[in-house]
Order: structure tokens, then sequence, then C-alpha cells
């Protein structure tokens, strides 16, 4: 923008033409995705939002203001789903940055064939259908029959009833959820430890930086996009967290696992409350937004290398 | 691109090697046994798969499970085939029809709805990462955060607002309705913008002076310096695209249309519960084209190409 | 010029590529016409048509059928597929378009969207719990125009209650899954218990008796339990014991939840008692699921009696087991009782006569006695008319037939996911011990209540 304000401002069309000069190339770079956004999922997103006010049926819509949000608030399933949800985020999204980001380093310096080798056993999992997974932990914590009750019984305990009780049923989905390396992450991290430059690990070894040194100091800082990217993910999949639950537990015993999009599902599949669902939905975008906001204050800045 | 003379080999490996003394002085084999355990375990479930997809579907659920198949048989994909029938294969809608067991034809559907959605994800993510990581415009901050944003929305909620505005378009039962919602996917701007952020100005700017134009800065300059991050996008969206089940499932109508997903989750589930043997070898058939794409993209996260264009 | 030409590649390729699939349209419809054939109508005529009228307009109707593939070689499909070629035969004025939806949850989803988009449905296979929402909203047609004195008398009673919404019927009813009691006969020898029959029923006490005999630890180790039954919520299959003592779960008016009534807390603590008590049951009892207990007494078979559906004795017959087929035990009510879910038909409400008349005869032709005649393999659980005994096969699946009559069933209300979670979670604290039935019931009641006013209204 011009500074001195007695200078004239040249007309509008002046403007933009300019403008369209200096950026045509920008917009040009970002229009098919934006076609694409604005058409697909921005304009089907604010259709969902305004149904969150809504009383919607196969008949048509009518307005409702705050009513489904009334209702929602209302409901205990709901107060608990939400305090599942957080324990069940905020575990998993911890462990997993620190589980990828610790895998990612240990691998980088082994040799090629041998790190493509890891890196496509951490990633395969990821492959196969989230329904499959369940059905092996299902197995895995099986009072009778299954494996960790096995080790147990090897160690001479008492077999624990890991998705029966409703007091541990959460927490052995939270162990579930970690103890398996997220292939994404250490897929991530890998591509983007690999593109640091050498000069930068070259010029701290030679003031005499150590391993950790340049981990700490060089590593995850420089890491800082990739890490507020794996966040930002990681949250809103943590918070989305839904069918691995669902299968496992069905949302109990006694309701002690049941999540906030296993809620919407429900609300949006089962009675096809769209309205409601609608409503839900956009709770669960405040919340998962306010995080994102905070991360990005963190962790955003213009790094280069 | 670069390539790797033979004297650069040694040079190669060192660079390659994360200099983290720290890590390399603890003995090498300690750290690779831990990463082999971990793998092995990570890895547990996509053997399960494969074992149960091999063993007849009467003793399927068994517990404790077979961990090595007593009787290896393929009757569960035979009968996937068996049950799904023949169809008809158009190819390009040119008229030239070939008859063949739907379980291929739905191979092929998949194949190519995703590979022409992989392509186009990642060109179109690129450019709009690119656009949003290094040039500034208006509306870029807000349009930047808006695209996140749309990520945090739960997918079931846009569900029928989407359909509905896909029917009025009339691409219902079409490859075009199911591909068109799926390439408005953007979770790869946001990746690829914070990996080409930190790509370094000053090439852009030489270029620039050099006289190159936007796209040869964008095609010679950028997208190979971010080989690793657009493999690793093009991976996430093959994934994506392949396993992508609810949205072409209310689209496609047409049995001949159907993608690998939708197909199969008629023939596993019936009115009477279901049948784990044919889940498991559906879920099996469809891991392996996966599993190849992904070694074949592999080789692109080595890091040669990057430190050429520095020195160079 | 330079600088555009990749732009307008770009475009170039896209639209030509774009335009290619595009034009990916479906093969020919489904069904094609039936060839000429003497037009049988095999059921009386409808009054809506007009006696003597010659040639009836040609018609076409849309049929969602779930789990229906084009060209499948699955029972479900082959059978679709036959039924439907045969009704066409026979009403050669009517083609039939068939577009299947699969049996997961999914495919509620695709016939709701199909729905919402008003596209082209006349008749579909409608779940009990989504009737009284579809009929509320006034999408469905009701039948009862459409039934003869002949069709009144020969559907059971409570083949209209699982289909009746505020007094009307509104879906056609195919038939009914009757739970029942699978026995292991070879346990039982072993443990020396007599089984019981239709005829002579346990008592409660009785079948207490026998589950704590069938209950032991095997010389090897292994342990074997009496009883179990699916009880993962969504997939409880234990629901005819909630009924023995006369007690159920929402009035048959549909208005009041009486569960917390004695007769439905008396056969909850029963149940309960099992686990608790008695201990005759796995200890998953209570959150395990459908594939889980029918592993464990097929399979593993370390489990004597198995509460669940009859879907499950093709497999049972396939792999050979030694399987009897036996009733729930009688409690304080003094009479046989039994429950399961229900399969219907339902017609969408059109303008066009023509289709509604149509699409009310290929109900009524699927839901008949005749279609399980013209195709074979079609009946697969009991229907429900005196006159449909096409189910009754083998001996067990004749116990399963006879037990329809003794059918308790919940009027179709419209009650939300969430109250069923809550519901369910209420049954698992039975079960569990964590709660008594009276405390549970009475927790859930204001809640049940309120959703059921609100439906009612």
């Amino acid at each position: 923008m011009t500074t001195a304000s007695s200078r004239i401002r040249p007309p509008l069309s002046q403007r933009l033409i300019r403008g369209w000069h200096k950026h045509k190339w920008s917009y040009f770079f970002i229009f098919p995705s934006m076609l694409l956004f604005f058409t697909f999922t921005a304009y089907p997103v604010g259709r969902a939002f305004l149904l969150a006010f809504q009383k919607v049926d196969l008949r048509g819509s009518e307005w409702a203001g705050l009513a489904n949000f009334r209702d929602i608030f209302a409901s205990q399933l709901f107060w608990a789903s939400m305090q599942h949800t957080f324990i069940y985020a905020g575990c998993v999204v911890s462990a997993w940055l620190i589980t990828s980001l610790l895998v990612a380093a240990l691998i980088q310096p082994l040799p090629n064939k041998i790190q493509s080798l890891f890196r496509g056993a951490f990633y395969l999992p990821n492959v196969i259908s989230i329904v499959v997974i369940s059905l092996v932990w299902i197995w895995i914590f099986e009072p009778q029959f299954g494996f960790f009750n096995f080790l147990l019984g090897l160690l001479g305990q008492e077999p624990v009833r890991w998705l029966q009780n409703p007091r541990i049923a959460l927490w052995s989905i939270v162990l579930s959820t970690i103890l398996i390396v997220p292939g994404s992450g250490v897929v991530i991290y890998s591509a983007a430890i690999g593109s640091i430059p050498r000069d930068y690990y070259e010029a701290a070894e030679v003031e005499g930086a150590n391993g950790l040194q340049k981990l700490i100091y060089i590593t995850i800082p420089l890491l800082n996009p990739t890490t507020l990217y794996l966040m930002v993910i990681y949250t809103i999949a943590g918070f989305q967290i839904f069918e691995r639950v669902y299968i496992m537990t069905g949302g109990g015993p006694i309701n002690r696992t049941t999540t906030i999009v296993q809620l919407i599902y429900q609300t949006a599949f089962s009675d096809f409350n769209f309205g409601r669902a609608s409503a839900q939905g956009l709770i669960l975008f405040a919340i998962v937004a306010a995080f994102s906001f905070i991360q990005f204050r963190v962790l955003s800045s213009d790094i280069e290398y | 691109m670069t390539t790797k003379s033979i004297a650069a080999q040694p040079a190669d490996r060192s660079i390659r090697m994360s200099p983290h003394k720290f890590i390399r002085s603890l003995p090498r084999m300690f750290i690779m046994l831990i990463l082999t355990a971990v793998a092995v375990v990570s890895l547990f479930p996509l053997y399960w798969l494969f074992v149960t997809a091999l063993t007849p579907a009467s003793s399927t659920v068994q517990l404790p499970p077979q961990l090595i198949p007593k009787n290896p048989t393929l009757e569960n994909i035979s009968e996937i085939i068996r049950i799904s029938g023949t169809g008809e294969l158009n190819v390009f809608n040119t008229g030239w029809i070939i008859r063949m067991p739907r379980l291929l034809l739905w191979f092929i559907n998949t194949t190519w709805i995703t590979l022409f959605s992989t392509a186009f994800h990642v060109l179109f993510d690129a450019m709009a990462g690119y656009a949003f990581a290094k040039r500034s415009f208006p509306g870029s901050r807000v349009l930047f955060y808006m695209v996140v944003a749309a990520l945090m929305i739960p997918g079931q909620v846009t569900l029928v607002p989407l359909y509905l505005m896909i029917t009025r378009m009339g691409l219902t039962n079409t490859f075009t309705g199911v591909i068109l919602p799926g390439l408005a996917d953007v979770i790869g701007i946001f990746l690829l913008k914070q990996f080409m952020q930190t790509l370094p100005s000053e090439l852009i700017e030489a270029a620039r002076v050099d006289g190159a134009s936007e796209w040869t800065i964008f095609t010679r300059i950028i997208m190979p310096l971010s080989a690793p991050a657009l493999a690793v996008t093009a991976i996430f969206a093959f994934q994506r695209y392949w396993n992508s089940f609810l949205w072409p499932l209310i689209v496609l109508q047409s049995p001949d249309l159907f993608t690998l997903q939708v197909g199969l989750s008629y023939i596993h589930t019936s009115e009477f519960g279901t049948n784990y043997g044919l889940l498991m070898a559906g879920a099996a058939l469809a891991a392996v084209p996966m599993i190849i794409f992904f070694f074949t993209f592999q080789k692109y996260f080595m890091q040669g190409l990057r430190i050429g264009a520095i020195k160079g | 010029m330079k600088r555009l030409f990749p732009l307008f590649s770009l475009m170039l390729i896209l639209s030509i590529l774009i335009s290619a699939c595009a034009t990916a349209t479906p093969a020919a419809p489904d069904v094609t016409e039936p060839p000429a054939a003497p037009g049988e109508a095999e059921a009386p005529a409808e009054e809506p048509s007009e006696p003597g009228a010659e040639g009836p307009e040609p018609v076409t109707i849309t049929f969602y059928q779930r789990g229906y593939v084009e060209g499948g070689e699955d029972a479900g499909s082959v059978t679709t597929a036959a039924a439907v070629k045969k009704f066409m035969e026979d009403n050669p004025h009517i083609t039939v378009n068939i577009v299947g939806i699969p049996w997961t949850v999914e495919g509620d989803t695709k016939l709701e969207a199909a729905l919402a988009a008003r596209s082209d449905i006349n008749v579909f296979r409608v779940t009990s719990p989504n009737l009284p929402r579809y009929a509320k909203q006034g999408i469905l047609s009701e039948i009862t125009p459409f039934l003869t004195e002949e069709d009144k008398a020969d559907f059971y009673e409570s083949g209209f209650q699982i289909a009746t919404v505020d007094g009307k019927v509104w879906a056609w009813p195919l038939w009914v899954t009757a739970i029942s009691i699978f026995a292991n006969t070879e346990i039982f020898e072993e443990r020396g218990v007599e089984l019981p029959s239709i005829e002579d029923p346990w008592t409660w006490d009785e079948f207490v008796e026998a589950a704590k005999q069938l209950t032991f630890t095997r010389e090897d180790g292994t342990q074997v339990y009496g009883f179990t039954s699916s009880s993962k919520w969504g997939a409880v299959e234990y629901y005819p014991l909630m009924y023995i003592d006369g007690g159920r779960i929402v009035s048959e008016d549909g208005k009041t939840f009486v569960q917390n009534q004695p007769e439905g807390v008396s056969a909850l603590d029963k149940i309960a008692s099992l686990a608790l008590e008695h201990k005759v049951t796995p200890p998953d009892f209570g959150t395990v699921d459908q594939a889980g207990v029918r592993s464990q007494f097929k399979d593993i078979r370390n489990v004597a009696m198995l509460m669940s559906t009859p879907g499950f004795i093709p497999d049972l017959e396939a792999a050979d087991f030694p399987l009897a087929v036996i009733p729930p035990p009688v409690g304080d009510l003094g009479r046989l009782v039994t429950n399961g879910a229900s399969g219907l038909y339902a017609v969408v409400d059109v303008d066009d006569p023509a289709k509604l008349e149509a699409a009310h005869l290929l109900a009524k032709y699927l839901t008949g006695s005749q279609v399980a005649k013209d195709v074979e393999g079609w009946q697969l659980a009991p229907g429900l008319r005196r006159s449909n005994t096409s189910y009754a096969t083998t001996p067990t699946r004749e116990v399963i037939a006879r037990l329809v009559e003794y059918g308790v069933y919940e009027v179709p209300t419209a009650t939300s996911a969430e109250l069923g979670n809550n519901y369910g979670a209420m049954l698992q604290a039975i079960i569990l011990g964590e709660m008594t039935a009276q405390e549970a019931m009475d927790a859930i009641a204001p809640q049940y209540q309120a959703e059921l006013d609100a439906a009612n209204q």
C-alpha cells in the first residue's frame, strides 16, 4: 500500500489491473485446487453448518435456532464422549509425535536399502483397513484366549478383562493405538530429515557438538514446519477417532468408550438427524480449530534452509 | 537430475547418514534389533490378514487364531470371484466391450480412478502449496486457513449435501461424480506448503533473474526439490483413493462401475452376519496394489537429487 | 504465448479426460423385459384395479434390494433375480429395475441418500428401527388397502405387529428370525443332560440346573461354559430372556416404557444371575459380539448352549455340528416366548397409482407363500404367513418355524441411537454387576419415556 497519504491513489481499475499482473501467476497456481475446493468442499461444508441450526428430515428442513445445540449440551452421553475423546487424543497425539520422530531419526543413519526396508515395515500396516487392525486387537485383548492374557499367564498373573472392564477399556484402546508406530509420521519425518542440508551438521561438528546436541538444536527446530503439520493432522485424527473404538467395544462397556464421532456417525446415519449431526460436527470443529490455532501460534515460523 | 557417480558413493553415504554421533555411538546392531522388534509388532496385523485370507471361511474366526495356516487355500478368493459374477468393461466409453470377471473389472475401475485422482491431486496440490509457501498474494492467509479448517470437519457431516449436489449435476453413477469431490481433498496443500516453505528462496530469485518463466521455475526447480514430499503426498493420496469407500458406494449404482471396496462390501456381509474369511480375503486383495505402489515410490525419498541443486 | 502454453495444455488435457470419464454411463437396466408369457395372476386380483381392464398400461418400478449384485452368484442375488423374473413373467406389463445396497450401515446411508434426493424408488427392504421414521415422515404407502381378507387371515398377528406404526400397517411382513437356543448335543451327552423340546420345555430353574451341569473343567484344563449369547450393544441376541416373566420393554400400545416394572426387572435379574451368581457364562458375556460367541460355540466348542438367530444354522450344518435346537426356558409368564429381528418390504408413496399398485403387487408376491415354491432357496427365515411352510426343511428349522407363533415383538418406535447406546449401557451394567436391574431400568426410564412421548406426538 502507498505510504504517503498525499499521493493521489490510482483509480480502482488501474489498481486491479496492476494487482492482476502482479499476482496472476499466484492465482493460476491455486486455481484448479481452489475451484475444486470451493465447489466440493467449502460449499457443502457451508450448507452442512447451516443445517446445524435447522431441523432436517426427508420432507425438508426448518429453522430451529440453537435447539440442536441445547439438546446436545443436555445429553450426558455427549459430555462423557467429550471426556473420552480428549483423553484419547491427548495421549495418542503426544505418543505418536515422539515415536515417529524417534524412529525416523534412528532409521536415518542406516544404509539405504535397510532404510527402505524399515520405512516399508512401519508404513505398510497403514494400508490395511482399520477394520482388520481392530479385529486383531480384539483377539489380542480377548480374556480367555488372547495374547496379552497369555503373556500374563506366563508371568503368573491373573487374566485382565481388557475390553470388558469399564474402568480400563478406554486405556486398553489407547494402549493399542500407541503400541503401533505411526507409519505416516515415520515417512514424513524421514522425508523432512533427509532434506536438511548437511552443511548445518558439518558446521556444528566443527564447533564440537555431539549427536544429542545436534538433534536438539538443529534437527528438531528445523523440523518445526513438519512437526506443526503432524501435530495438526494427528490432533484432527485423534479427535476424529471412531472406527477403531467402535469395532473394539461399540462405545461400551457401559458407554465408557464412546467417542464424539461415534455420536455424529450414529446421529447422521442411524437417526438420519442431519441437523443435529451437523451441530455436533460444528462443535467438534470448533474444538479442533482452537487447538490448531494454538499450535500454529507456537510452531509456525518462516523457516528456510 | 543428479546422478551418483561411483566416486561420489562414499561421500553420498556419509551425506545420507545423519550425523547424530550420539546415536551412532550406540551399537548399530542394538538399534536395528529394537527397530526390528517394533517393526515385527507393527507388521503383525498385515501378516494375520494374509493368513486369514488363506484360511477356509468356515474356520476363520478362531480363538486363538492359527498363526500358520494349516490348510492354506485360495477358496475365499475364488468364492469372491464366483459371487461377484461377470461384468462388462466399456473401454474409455468407446463401445469396445470386454467381458471379464467382476473382481478384475473392479480392480481396473479402482486403478483407473485412483491413478487419475492421485496424479491430479499431487499436481494441483503442489501448485497450490507452492503458491501458499513462496508467493504472497492477497487472500493467501485467509485461503490457507480455510483449507486447514476444512480438514477439521468430520466427513460424515458433508456427505448428504454433497450427494444432493452431485445428483443435481447429474453425476450420479458416473466416475466423474466419484472423482471430482475426491480431488477436492486439500490435505496435500497443507503438507506441501509446509515442506516447500523450507526450500531456499534464493534459488527461485536466481532463476527469475536468469529469465526463467514461473512455470519453468515450478517444474524445473520446485518440483524436483520437493520430490520426497511429493512422493509422500502421492503415497497418501493413492491410499486414500484406493481405499475410499463410502462416497463411491453412495454415488455408484451399477455393479460394472463399482470400485473394489464397494463391490467387496456387498459380498462379505449378508443379512445374517459377516463372513470374515471373505472380508479378509477381500482386504488382502485390496492391500496388494497399495504395497506395490508404496515400494515403487519409496525410492524418491533418496536425497541425492537435492544436494546437487544446492552445489550447482 | 510461451507462458500461457502450459496453462492451455493443462486445461485441454483436463477437459478431455474428464469428458471421457463423464460419459461412463452404466450398462442397460439390470433386468430386461420378460418374455411374453401367459399372464397368470398368482394372487387374487387387487381391488384398486378396475375389473376387466384389458392390457394394463406398462409400468416400471424400482426395487432397492439388500445385498443384491446384478449377475451375482450369492444366494441373495440369485434368489432375488429369480423371484423378480418370475414376477415379471406373471405380470408382463410391469418392469422391475433392481438396485442393490449392501447390508452394512453404509447401505442404510445409500438408501437414505437416494430417498433424500428423491431418486426413483418404489419398493425397498426396510429395517424395523427405520420404519417408524419413514412412516411418520409420510413417505410410505399403507398396505391395508391392498390386503385381501385371505391375506389378513393368513398373516400371523405378530407379523402385523412388527409393521404397525400409529395403528396402521406400513410394510409387508417378510419374515422373522425367531431366536432359540442352539445345543451342542455332544456336550449334553457327555454330562448326561436331557434336551428339552417345545412340547416339554424347561422351566427357568431347570434351565439353570442344566447350565450348571454343563459348566465344568475338562481333564486337559479347558473350561466349558453352559450358556452364552451375543451381548455387545447392537448385536444383542438374548432378547427372548427379557420376556419370559411377562415383561417387555415398551407397552403394547407403544406409549410407555415398562421394563422397570417387576416382570421386566425380574427377567433381567435372571439374566444377570447366570453370570454373577451361577457363573455359567464365559468371562466376556455382556460385551462379546456375534462372531466371538459363534466361534466359541462352533469352532472352539467350549460352550454348550448358544442363544442366537437361525441365520447361524446353515453354517452349523455345513460344519456337521452336533446340533439340536431347543426353545428358551419358560419363566413366570408360563408359556414359551421368543423374539427376533424382522424383514419387511415397504412401498414408497408416489402419485402414480399404477406404480403404487405394481409396487404393492411386487411386495405382496415377495412376502407371499408362492414365491418360496417358485424360487428355490428363497426362504431364509420363517415366513410370517400361516400358509408359508417352506422354511421348515430340516428338523432344526422346524423347531424355529414352530417357535414363531410364540413370538413377542415390540411395536416399532422411533428412538434415537443415543437412547439405544444408553439402554445398551444399562443392560451391560446389569450383567457386569455394576448396577441392579431395578436401578438400571429406573435410570433409563425418564430418558426412554421422554423419547417415546416425543415420538408419539
